[in-house]
Parts: structure tokens; sequence; C-alpha cells
């Protein structure tokens, strides 16, 4: 049976399927200038044809079939301009002027609706952060790039969108965290693990607000991140990067607790090729982090590769390999404020975890005609982990997770004014784990998404997503996610957007499973808790405002999230004369809010970006606001060009987190100190490419310049200042 | 000079809202409450050992208190070490963080079974009747003594944890 169905895909997939089409010849100039433009992106929408220009602005697509497409063509500081063809059964030339746009960047996406499109089509918000932002503020550490973005609140490792998560110690995520477009949860506790993903090879990250689990499913309830990581370049290319630098000491003698300087440093170097139909990328980084505290230092290491190979025009398929090790301490939270910086003070300082992660992703790319194309992804996620105590202990912990995650989509046009995509995806997680028993969860579903363009100017999109999830041991959940979106165009760069959807997530294993006993508090398992539910809704405007004859990019929406059935760790107090610690469906809560983001640039010079987000997140159980979350997110960032450098500026305030869970009072004192956040980083970029013509950069960076104290989730003191020395560059 | 002044003015900002946020309590005037505890009749009328999980003393700042370990979450409750079991008298002391404090209601709790399961079997009263507390208040850097509280095991007082 499973022979004759690899036979089928086989037979799909490898079999020529020869197209005798026209081909899209044409060149992409700047308007101003006529030059040409080298490295230009250019996309057929709602298909997967696609190219990039030569050193000569030219490019070509192939065997494209007789018909109507929009030519979407991108360029970074140049406007998105979407060309309207025909193609009959002759070659089709074209000669696309792109102009300057000093605000704008890469403007396509791929994660709002699983296809290529402009992102003032999409009917919901999203922000997109590029691998040139990523390199230029010398990111190191995954989730530093989301601490500025607008909506986003970091608790510790928690990301929340506008509102949807609080702190539950890194347990099942409310967002989803995608690399390639491939889920990359944790198969135990629905987490995401930073260290794993590579900072240094990142092409993009889009960032959906809202639930995406119409076509994401479970964890898509607050939103999604999605990490296209970079492709093999077309020239041989070493890539590498070396950084250090110091924590400067605390500002109280209580929290000093070291004679020398806490220092992080590391390495990665990344080797890049195409030869012909083969593209080969190779890299790997190191990293030490003495970190702020004392007993929060780590070791890490990690390797990645991708490799891409085009059968023919048609089939391409591409594999991606990701191993991450990590060796830290077991820190949990502060011994108290006054000595913030050491853990509480029966910690044995010799125990520390030991984490593995390996990703395997696979992805074979077929184009059956120019009208129907599609994808098959089978992906392996390993995560394990374990304590050096002694396996008899009872402090001993481990834990091995193992997500095998297969996704079949395709997508149709049925004519030129309606698209369809639509998937199967299945995926198993077998746990193995002294914490949270054998237990095996899978999941299997089917989305389905039409979009339609009949009327002018107008992009509808419908999509339902039916998903049905099983664990060892509890009862299944069914469960339909529905979406809606619209999005009007009004006229050149002004979009008017609306969208509603519905989200969830099922329980973790870890969430379900959980058995220990802790410094005389007792966890038990809860197989009946029940998916967390939610509904949520946008309107949405994207408009490029003239004012004094310069441009001001802005997006402003409302939105609003109902959440139901939220889980959360309590006293289960119905349990007569035990009272132990249990995952239950507690909260229900309503979160409503605005959010504005604008960028400018002024004096011709200085870029400045600014985005606001006020939200009421209200608990509708406890009649309170919902607990770690801030009220308010303010952040702004200026660019300034100097000769042969550039300054910049990033200052991000966040209110006063109103409620936290008075229960952790019993384990972490002084578990409510908090207070609102004011960090402001700065960094210098030395470009020595146009000072000298050697191709490297020096960047001195500031995090924390103003070594501001604060907390984003109890007991734990949030980064203090850093200050730090990278040098990168290429051959 | 302009520009050397803007600098200025940036690096004055910055120098000058340095180090703000978090910091150390500062230290306080702590206050306390010291007082003995006499078992009745000595160790002899202890109930069975395995009912005796842990012996604390433990003052609300409400009364009646509905639930032990609610009311040190909410930060409405203080409490000793584990105190001595199987013993005839024991002397206690509870530190008081953030005086001024009233406290309502002074017990000596004994936990019976689980980390809830908690009874009152002495309570402070001057009047001798255990159904009837006294109050206390505790100022700032105040050292209250000679809080004494008598336990009866054949004679325990109204249990107000539910």
């Amino acid at each position: 049976m499973i022979s004759n169905r690899l036979h089928i895909i086989l037979f799909l997939i490898l079999i020529p399927y020869i197209l005798f089409g026209s081909e899209l010849l044409g060149t992409v100039v700047e308007a101003k200038s006529g030059l040409p433009l080298y490295g230009a992106s250019i996309r057929i929408e709602n298909t997967d044809y696609g190219s990039f220009t030569k050193k000569d602005g030219s490019f070509t697509i192939k065997n494209l079939k007789p018909g109507n497409y929009t030519v979407i063509t991108t360029y970074i500081g140049y406007h998105l301009t979407t060309s309207k063809i025909n193609i009959q059964s002759e070659n089709f030339n074209i000669r696309i002027e792109l102009t300057e746009s000093q605000l704008k960047t890469s403007e396509v996406v791929v994660s709002a609706n699983k296809k290529l499109q402009a992102v003032q089509d999409v009917p919901i918000s999203m922000s997109i952060i590029e691998s040139s932002k990523i390199i230029e503020k010398g990111v190191t550490q995954f989730d530093e790039v989301l601490r500025n973005v607008s909506g986003i609140q970091m608790n510790q490792d928690n990301i929340s969108i506008r509102g949807s998560s609080g702190f539950s110690l890194g347990l099942g995520s409310r967002v989803s965290l995608l690399i390639d477009g491939n889920s990359m949860m944790s198969g135990d506790n629905g987490d995401i693990k930073f260290d794993i993903l590579p900072s240094f090879d990142i092409e993009r990250i889009e960032i959906i607000k809202g639930s995406g689990s119409a076509l994401y499913g479970t964890g898509a309830m607050g939103g999604v991140v999605n990490i296209i990581t970079t492709e093999p370049t077309e020239e041989a290319k070493l890539k590498y990067r070396a950084y250090g630098g110091i924590y400067t000491k605390p500002t109280y003698q209580q929290w000093n607790y070291r004679n020398s300087f806490a220092t992080k440093a590391g390495t990665d170097i990344t080797y890049s090729q195409k030869i012909d139909n083969f593209g080969i990328m190779l890299a790997g980084g190191l990293q030490k982090d003495d970190s702020y505290h004392a007993y929060y230092n780590s070791h890490k290491w990690n390797i990645f590769s991708k490799l891409k190979y085009d059968f023919s025009d048609f089939t391409k398929v591409s594999l991606l390999g990701n191993y991450a090790s990590d060796n830290t301490t077991d820190w949990a939270y502060w011994n108290s404020l006054d000595s913030a910086t050491l853990p509480p003070s029966n910690t044995n300082y010799d125990i520390r975890f030991q984490s593995n992660k390996m990703i395997l992703n696979s992805e074979i790319k077929h184009i059956f005609s120019s009208s129907f194309f599609g994808s098959l992804k089978i992906s392996l996620f390993r995560t394990d982990f374990q304590n050096s105590y002694p396996t008899a202990s009872t402090f001993f912990r481990s834990s091995q997770a193992n997500s095998y995650i297969s996704e079949i989509q395709l997508n149709n046009k049925i004519d030129d004014n309606t698209q369809l995509t639509y998937g199967l995806s299945y995926y198993f997680n077998k746990v193995s784990s002294s914490t949270f028993g054998e237990h095996d969860q899978n999941n299997i579903a089917g989305y389905v998404q039409i979009e339609l363009t009949q009327i002018t100017n107008l992009i509808t999109t419908a999509g339902i997503r039916l998903d049905k999830e099983n664990t060892t041991g509890s009862k299944s959940n069914m469960e339909f996610s529905p979406k809606l979106g619209f999005n009007y165009k009004v006229q050149e760069d002004f979009n008017l957007r609306a969208s509603v959807g519905h989200g969830y997530r099922a329980p973790t294993i870890a969430e379900k499973y959980a058995s220990l006993n802790y410094q005389g508090l007792k966890v038990v398992p809860n197989p009946d808790l029940l998916p967390e539910k939610s509904w949520s809704a946008e309107a949405g405007i994207h408009y490029e405002i003239p004012v004094l004859s310069k441009p001001i990019l802005l997006d402003a929406s409302f939105f609003s999230n109902w959440m139901d059935n939220l889980i959360e760790p309590q006293f289960d107090l119905s349990v007569p004369n035990e009272a132990p610690i249990k995952f239950l469906n507690i909260t229900s809560a309503r979160i409503v809010g605005f959010e504005i983001e604008a960028k400018t640039l002024l004096f011709n010079f200085l870029g400045v970006q600014s985005s606001l987000t006020l939200m009421d997140p209200k608990d509708l159980s406890l009649n309170q606001t919902l607990k770690y979350r801030s009220k308010l997110l303010w952040y702004n960032g200026i660019i300034i060009p100097l000769p042969f450098a550039e300054f910049q500026a990033d200052y991000r305030y966040l209110s006063k987190v109103e409620n936290v869970d008075p229960s952790l009072g019993l384990q972490i004192k002084d578990y409510d100190a908090r207070v609102p956040v004011h960090v402001l980083d700065i960094r210098l970029s030395i470009k020595f490419q146009d000072l000298i013509g050697v191709p490297f950069n020096l960047r001195i960076n500031c995090n924390n310049i103003l070594n501001y104290y604060y907390t984003e989730v109890p007991g734990n003191l949030a980064k203090t200042r850093f200050i730090g020395l990278q040098l990168d560059g290429s051959l | 000079m302009k520009f050397f002044l803007q600098l200025y003015i940036i690096f004055a900002f910055i120098l000058c809202s340095c180090n703000e946020g978090l910091a150390p309590p500062p230290p306080i005037a702590k206050s306390f409450i010291n007082g003995m505890i006499t078992y009745k009749n000595g160790q002899d009328k202890w109930p069975p050992i395995d009912s005796v999980k842990d012996i604390r003393v433990v003052a609300f700042k409400n009364y009646p208190p509905k639930n032990i370990i609610a009311e040190i979450t909410n930060g409405d409750a203080f409490f000793t070490e584990s105190m001595p079991k199987f013993v005839d008298t024991s002397s206690y002391s509870i530190e008081f963080t953030k005086p001024p404090i009233y406290v309502k209601y002074l017990v000596v709790a004994q936990q019976t079974g689980s980390f809830m399961e908690w009874r009152a079997i002495g309570v402070y009263t001057l009047s001798g009747d255990v159904s009837k507390p006294d109050s206390i208040y505790v100022s700032p850097g105040k050292v209250i003594n000679n809080i004494n509280i008598n336990v009866d095991f054949d004679n325990l007082p109204p249990q107000p944890f539910q």
C-alpha cells in the first residue's frame, strides 16, 4: 500500500512533465538613471515561478503557459512594482523600471497565505525583518531581534504578540515558530528553542499578528513567526563574524558577584555556493556566555547546512539540516531582589543542563503547470535534555522528543481571479521523559483557502482548516479554524484591510502529563485538559502619506482577541486534603487594542521608525488585567548615515506589568518586583568597504546603555548593560 | 561647535538616565514578635507522629483567615521557621518585613497532612478564651516580647481554615 503511494508521488514528481510554454524575458532598471539593477527579485504572483536579475539587469522565466499574469518585482530600497502581462504563444519581453524609496525594504511575504504576495495585499497585520537589519544590529541570539518589533512583548523566552501570551515557564507557546514554513515547536513542551535558530543565516523574518490557525493549526492562535533562511549564493562566498564583549559591573554592591568582568564571545562562519543546478550552504557557530548572573553561564555550538538541487525548471529539492548543542546552568530565579544576581541559597552550583536539538527538513517543489504547483515537506525535529543529577535522584530531569512532520500543499489558479490553496499535514510527537512519561501525540489536518479578485482592487480570502489531535491516554480533539479576510486597494500605496480568524492550541504533552514532587509541591497530570481557543479580528490601514513632500509610511490597526480555556498552572483546591499543582483550563480573556507604526526619512538622511501599541488585556474569569501583560508598548529606532559608518539607536518602553501570579510568592522572594521598561540600545557600524575597499565591518554596540534594571518575568533581572565589538565580512 | 554641543547634551542625558529601575531594597527597620509556646500536659498529649508534619506560628492580618496558603501568597500572613515537635515548650520569633502591621490573629498551626492541610492548635489570647483571639499592633522597628501562646490538644480553638 505504502509502496504504491510512493510510486504515485515519485511519478508525479520525477517523471518529466514537459511543457512547451513561452518565455518571459526582461530587464529591471532604475527609473531615473536607466542603470540595470543586479539581484532584483521577480516573481509571478500566485505561482512558484520566479527569478533574479543578472549583472546586466536581465532575467528569464521559462515555460509559462499563455495567460494573464501579475509580475511582482522587488529590490531593497525601491518601490515594489507590479506589472500585468498577457502571454500569448510567443515569448514576452518586458522592461521594468523601479523608483527609489528609502523607506521600503523587501515587501514580499510568503507566510500570510502560504504563497508569495505583496505585503500590502495581505488582509492581516504583518511585520518583516530583513537580514540586513539583523546583521546591522549585531544580533547573536534570535530573541534579541524580536524585542523591538511592534506589538511584540518578550517575556524571557515567551513571544507574546499583542498580548497573546503571558509567562508559562516556556511551556505551550501561543505563537508558532516556523523555519522556511516548517513548524519547529518542541514535541514535549511545545516551546521555542531559540538557540537552534541560525541568526547569521536568516534572509528575513515574517511575523503574522493574529490567529494563523486556519493555515498553521495548533500553536498559531496568537500569531506566527516564520524564519526564512538564506539561499545558496550564485558565486562562492565565505561569510564570517566574530564578536565579544563585557557585561558592565552592577551598580549595587549587593549584586556584584565576581571580581572580573563577565564576558560573552562567539564566532560564526558560513560558506555558500551554487554550481549549475546544485547549491550548498554550510555554517557553524560557537558561543560562550558568562551572563550577568552567577550560575547562568552557557557554552553553545551549532552547525547548519542547506542543500538545494534543481532537477529541472519544474522540480526543485531542498534539504536543511541543523544541529545545536548547549551546556547551561539550571538557573530558575533569583535568591531575592537584594541578591538579584544570585540563585536561591540552596542551589547546587555543580548541576548543569545538557540540551541537544536537531532539525532535518526536506522539501520538494514541483510545478505541474503555470497554474498548478505544489510542494511536499517532510521534517524531523528532535530535542533532548537532561540535568547532571544522578538518574536515581528525585531531582533528575530528562526528556527526549521526536517530532515527525509532513505536509503536502497544492496551489491551483482556477482562473485569473480565483486562486486555491489546499493541503494536508500530519505530525507525530514521540516523547520519552522522566517528568512527562512516555507519550505520543499526533495531529492530522486538512486545509483549503480561496482567494478571489473578481472585484477590482478587492482581494477576498476565505479559508478553513480541520485538525484532529490525539494524545495517548486522553480524549482526542477536533477543531475547525475558519478565517475570512479582505484587502481593498484605494490607490497606490493606500490599502485597507480587515480580517477575522479562529485560533486554537492543543495542550502539550508537558501540560497534560507533568508529574513531579519539588520542594514539598506536588505537580500532577491532567489528561483532561482541553484545547485553548480564540477568535481574533482586526481592521487596518497601510498608507504612504506625503507630508511636506516627505513620504511617511503608516500602518495602523484596531484589533481584538477573545480567548477561552486558557491553560495555566494552578493549585487545584478541588482535590481534598492535597491541593496539588495542576495545569487547568481556567481563564477566558479579551484583548482589545490599537497599534500604529510609522517610518520616514527626515532631512534626507535621518531614518526614523516608531510604533505604539495600546492594549486592554482583560481576564474575564477574574475580572482583572491579564497577568504578565504591559498595556503600552512604544518602540522607536533611528538610523543616521555617516561617512563610512552608520549610527543606530533603538529605544523601547513597556508600561509596568499590572498583574502577576501571587502564588509565585510561595517560591520566589520579591516575585512582584517590577517596573516599567526603558531600554536604549546604540551601535556604530564602520564600513571598511567604503573606507579602504576591504569587505568587512566593525561594530561597536552597547545594549541597555542606560543600564536600566528591570524584570521580564518574576524573579529574573533582565539583561543589564553589555558593551561589545563585532567584526563581520565576506570573501 | 554646534555638533559637539549636541553630542554633549546627548551624553549628559544618557549619563543622567543611567542605573534607574529596580534596586536592592533599602534596609528597613524590621519588627519582631517573640514569645513562648507552652504545650499543656507536655509531650504526652501530642498527636500521633504521622499527623504532625510541621509546626509553625503564623500571624494573620485578617480574621478569620480562610486558607493559610492563600493568605501567605496574598502577603496577608507571616510565619516562623518550623518549630520543634514533641516538646513541652519552645520559643518563637516572627519577622515582619513590611511594618506597620495590625495582626488580628496569631496562632500555632499544625500541618496534619499534605501541603494544604493545616489546623490551628493554639491562639494568642489575653483572656484565655481561645474563641476570642487578641490583636497586636506591630510598629516599624519594634520588638514585641512575651507574646505567649498555650496549646491544649484536648481543647483546640475554633478552626478557621477551610
